[in-house]
């Protein structure tokens, strides 16, 4: 993984020691509130409903397992034990109190991790498919690109202040979109072109919130060393033509239906036209030394594991359940992916606690090279576990709760804090998944209805992803009370696709029912097991969805 | 500061050191339980004293007017959000290994 050059820690260890003066300042009096709240929230940190929130930054995902155990020693220390893996593969932590943040800084600095960027209307973190580097369907590691990124955003003077907040997905793979590209405001695809020459596929303008859209291809192929200057080209344009008078039309999503896609494509040609030659050019000698950070690790030469691993697939037993849903195939030959499942029947979505953490960081050097991979579905994943060590580590993974084997199914559900924590929020969502992993927890049964996402928002803003679940959940405030939307047919992949409202809200107390005539309704329709929900449902429409959770 | 079936205001804010949850009391001073809260049975009144408290930044953050209503010598804030941040997040862990309610 990057490692820091001096010139990185020098910025980060400034920018913590800058902080500590402003809370300073802040605490004093100096600093009024309105002064202050864009100098912490630059810093990550926001004012949510009972506490501070501050939320650290995982560049795509990725972590040591020294990164990992400072996070536990900052949950234990400095807040209430746990932190919360976010849909943007970062973790927040709840509960820290505004004096204590500056040291918390200081701490992320030591193991070369900050909060920068977090926030505010700039370009956030960079993400990526949690398989980066691993996967079998992978054209090519996308993250020396992503950390390109990283660095070309980190701190851009020209795009500190942007219209809205700016985010950017990478997937290396042809087949699978592990990483939602569609649904950011630039999404990029590696590819190969007719001389089998790498490069990027170019999607902009797609987005969630209150008006999402599905990203327009606006570039077909990139050559990789004009990545960065074409990306500087689109912030240039957004930059200058993105709305400023109304934070709900701000997103760059806006810009480019407003504009249509040839006008707003020929406005960034145009512009990179200016810059396209220049500095930003990224070299090849640049390339390689940002994917040597990201060499595989030391693999041991071992057999061909599928039939070994098929057979304990195959296993009626919980380790075969497990095996099946949550242990994914790797590119290297005797090892394997693993889902650690941060959707246990007895905790919200993505939390994940100070013991478990240090034990999942122990697990990551025992079963692997050291690292851990956040997935913006809030699971965590260990990269590179030998075939023959499946079964011990399950074992281990039992042990500390973290072994549900319900990857890519009804209840591995995205789910935003909801009204019990955000300042945002309209409705309650850990509640409503809580309950949904206790209704649905025969993993028989969730195997029947096989592939599928439901995701659950407390809000509009859409932080759990509810337009592009299978199924999607939208709380919302109906004079005064919390309801709920059921939203069917969304997809977050390659066939990106924004589900649709089935018809009026549902109270708390109906939602899980309605939920549950939905699925119904999909077995009852589906031509066979093999039928997906999102096949049944793009075959035969809403209407008969509608008339099986709302009556004929 | 309007609110249908509002019987009566509340005045809150977040405490500045902690982030945490504070309603303005009898006696001028931030107090973390809503049943200390001073209740005003006119907006006017709350609003007068909004104007005041704002003034102590350095304590209190973001102060607001919520409308509430007394159910006998209960308070009671009429909006979800409000009842929520009274009596905190109604998820009972979020230590997944149940190590510690909060």
């Amino acid at each position: 993984m990057y490692k820091y050059s001096e010139y990185d820690s020098t910025l980060v260890q400034e920018r913590a020691q800058q902080f500590r003066d402003q809370v300073t300042r802040r605490l004093s009096g100096e600093l009024t509130e309105d002064e202050f709240k864009p100098l912490r929230l630059q810093n990550g940190l926001y004012l949510q409903l009972h506490a501070y929130m501050l939320r650290v930054a995982i560049p795509y995902g990725l972590l040591s397992a020294d990164q990992m155990r400072k996070l536990a020693h900052i949950a234990r220390t400095y807040d209430r034990g746990y932190g919360h893996f976010t849909t943007r593969q970062n973790i927040q932590f709840n509960w820290p109190e505004l004096e204590q943040v500056p040291a918390i800084l200081d701490e992320l600095a030591a193991v070369e991790m900050h909060a920068i960027q977090t926030s505010g209307n700039c370009i956030r973190n960079t993400t990526t498919d949690h398989l980066a580097g691993v996967a079998r369907d992978e054209l090519a590691d996308p993250r020396p690109y992503c950390e390109m990124v990283r660095q070309w955003s980190t701190f851009h003077p020209e795009f500190a202040f942007l219209p809205r907040k700016f985010k950017i997905a990478f997937t290396g793979s042809a087949d699978s979109d592990r990483a939602a590209i569609r649904l950011h405001d630039i999404g990029i695809q590696l590819v190969e072109n007719e001389n089998n020459e790498l490069g990027f596929r170019i999607f902009v303008g797609g987005g969630m919130g209150r008006t999402p859209k599905v990203g327009k291809l606006v570039r077909d192929f990139l050559p990789r060393q004009h990545l960065i200057s074409y990306l500087e080209a689109i912030l240039r344009v957004y930059n200058q033509l993105g709305r400023r008078d109304n934070i709900y039309k701000a997103r760059i999503k806006i810009l480019v239906d407003a504009l249509g896609v040839p006008e707003f494509s020929a406005l960034v040609e145009k512009e990179w036209e200016e810059i396209r030659e220049s500095s930003l050019q990224v070299t090849d000698a640049e390339i390689e030394r940002m994917q040597a950070f990201f060499a595989p690790p030391a693999y041991e030469t071992l057999p061909d594991s599928d039939a070994a691993v098929a057979a304990m697939q195959a296993e009626d037993t919980s380790l075969g359940q497990w095996a099946r849903n949550n242990v994914v195939p790797h590119k290297q030959r005797g090892y394997n992916a693993v889902v650690l499942s941060l959707k246990s029947y007895a905790s919200p979505s993505g939390d994940l606690s100070d013991n478990q953490m240090e034990a999942v960081a122990d697990l990551s050097e025992q079963y692997g090279f050291g690292e851990i991979v956040v997935t913006h579905t809030q699971d965590l994943v260990l990269p590179d576990v030998r075939s023959d060590a499946l079964e011990a580590l399950f074992t281990a993974l039992v042990d500390l709760d973290i072994a549900t084997p319900n990857h890519n199914r009804l209840t591995d559900l995205i789910c935003c804090p909801g009204l019990d924590f955000c300042n945002l929020a309209n409705a309650r969502s850990i509640p409503v998944a809580q309950e949904i992993r206790q209704r649905f927890d025969d993993i028989d049964y969730l195997d029947d209805l096989g592939e599928m996402s439901l995701k659950i928002s407390g809000c509009i803003n859409a932080c759990g992803h509810h337009h592009v679940g299978t199924i999607g959940i939208l709380g919302i405030d109906k004079r005064g009370e919390e309801a709920y939307q059921l939203m069917l047919g969304g997809s977050a992949g390659h066939d990106a696709s924004l589900g649709k409202v089935l018809g009026q809200a549902f109270s708390r107390e109906e939602i899980v029912p309605a939920l549950e005539k939905a699925l119904k309704t999909y077995i009852d329709l589906r031509e066979s097991p093999e039928e997906t929900f999102i096949e049944t449902f793009r075959r035969v429409g809403e209407k008969p969805f509608r008339e099986g959770v709302y009556g004929a | 500061m309007s609110a249908t079936n509002a019987s009566c205001f509340v005045i809150t804010g977040s405490l500045t050191l902690e982030g945490s949850v504070a309603y303005l009391d009898a006696n001028g001073q931030w107090s973390e339980t809503i049943e200390k809260a001073m209740v005003f049975s006119d907006s006017t009144l709350a609003e007068g004293r909004l104007a005041e408290v704002r003034k102590a930044e350095s304590i209190i953050t973001e102060p607001y007017i919520f409308p509430a209503e007394m159910d006998g010598a209960r308070l009671t804030p009429l909006s979800t959000r409000e009842k929520l941040r009274a009596e905190g997040p109604t998820t009972r862990l979020r230590r997944p290994d149940g190590d510690g309610a909060l």
